[in-house]
């Protein structure tokens, strides 16, 4: 009985990889429209979070790996990688629970 | 007796992967919450954004492949333990195994090799191994999609192998790690002895060594008596004038 429960686990668990798989390609052809007119508002934000002060930054999180000084261009990313947060916020809601 | 499983390992098992192959970080961190961009990154490996329930990792495109899929997992790391917090890391925070294990960094490094090489996947395989060798280690890495050095470290702390790895540059040990099995004091020594292979690899450009070579044991450690004792040596060459060393020790270094 623990087999067939431990079989079904595993091919339940295989299907949802599988969908993920297929949500990555469908949001790789149709990224979210990532709004880039307040870009004014997203660098406050984000020096806001780098700032280091105590909740400054607004409940989200942030980390590089290797990580030195950021470049205009690096900056720039973080930007838009801002901006595709907000979007995945309001058109994925569920994402999370593929 | 039933392994217990890592954060990491956990993910991967409820997902049903019970292959290498089946390890696509990009379709795992999307059932996380995450979606990953490849870019250019001048200033880092990776970065993550991250929201309550959402997060953006962006991947320098510019770095190769197995390089792109430890820092994609190691922000996945962060993903898991860190949410809420904003961390900087420097480059000496990575592959610095001085750290203390309190290190964020540590415990996102920890994560992605947990996720990119299970034990509950690897350990099989280490089982079929009679010595960790460099084609062993590498025929692993590829089958992993692994940095070599990554492999290694994964399989000297699975203590499958009375083992040490020790990393050095052209004046000094940078880091190393040790099979738990080994006693603490066999520590390999601070800078490269001229008469090990390794020294001669890095220092004189010799070839890579296709097997380990014996070596007296005090050429490496030097602590009392050590000249009692022989080691294996094989070592291959890192970027940036490194070198990194598998030591095989004597059964009287196990604890």
């Amino acid at each position: 009985m623990d087999a067939i429960a431990q079989e079904a686990k595993r091919f339940a668990g295989k299907s949802r990889l599988t969908r993920a798989k297929d949500a990555v390609s469908a949001f790789r052809s149709n990224p979210p429209n990532a709004s880039q007119g307040d870009r004014t508002a997203l660098r406050s934000r984000l020096q806001g979070m780098r700032s280091g002060r105590p909740g400054a930054n607004d409940g989200l999180m942030m980390a590089a790996r290797k990580g030195k000084e950021m470049s205009a261009s690096d900056e720039e990313g973080t930007l838009d990688d801002l901006a595709q947060l907000e979007a995945l916020e309001s058109e994925y809601p569920e994402a999370s629970k593929e | 007796m039933t392994a217990v499983l890592t954060a990491a390992e956990r993910i991967l098992q409820s997902l049903g992967i019970g292959t290498p192959q089946e390890i696509d970080l990009e379709a795992i961190a999307w059932t996380q919450g995450a979606v990953v961009n490849y870019r250019p990154l001048e200033g880092c490996e990776a970065r993550i954004l991250g929201s309550a329930r959402k997060a953006v990792i962006s991947v320098n495109s510019r770095s190769p492949e197995r390089r792109r899929r430890f820092s994609l997992a190691h922000e996945l790391g962060h993903w898991h333990y860190h949410r809420g917090r904003v961390l900087f890391c420097g480059n000496d925070d990575i592959g610095n195994f001085a750290n203390d294990a309190m290190n964020p960094e540590r415990h996102a490094d920890a994560f992605a090799s947990d996720l990119i090489l299970p034990n509950y996947l690897l350990a099989p395989r280490l089982n079929k191994i009679k010595k960790p060798t460099l084609a062993a280690a590498r025929d692993l890495s590829d089958e992993f999609c692994a940095s070599l050095t990554a492999t290694l470290i994964k399989m000297t702390l699975s203590n499958h192998f009375p083992m040490v790895i020790a990393c050095y540059n052209k004046t000094k040990r940078r880091w190393f790690e040790r099979a738990p099995m080994i006693e603490p004091w066999w520590l390999p020594v601070r800078a490269l002895d001229r008469q090990t292979f390794a020294a001669d690899m890095l220092l004189n450009g010799a070839a890579e060594q296709n097997f380990p070579r014996k070596m007296p044991a005090d050429a490496w450690f030097d602590f009392k008596g050590t000249d009692r004792f022989e080691v294996t040596e094989q070592s291959f060459l890192l970027p940036d004038e490194e070198i990194l060393t598998i030591l095989m020790l004597p059964d009287r270094a196990v604890a």
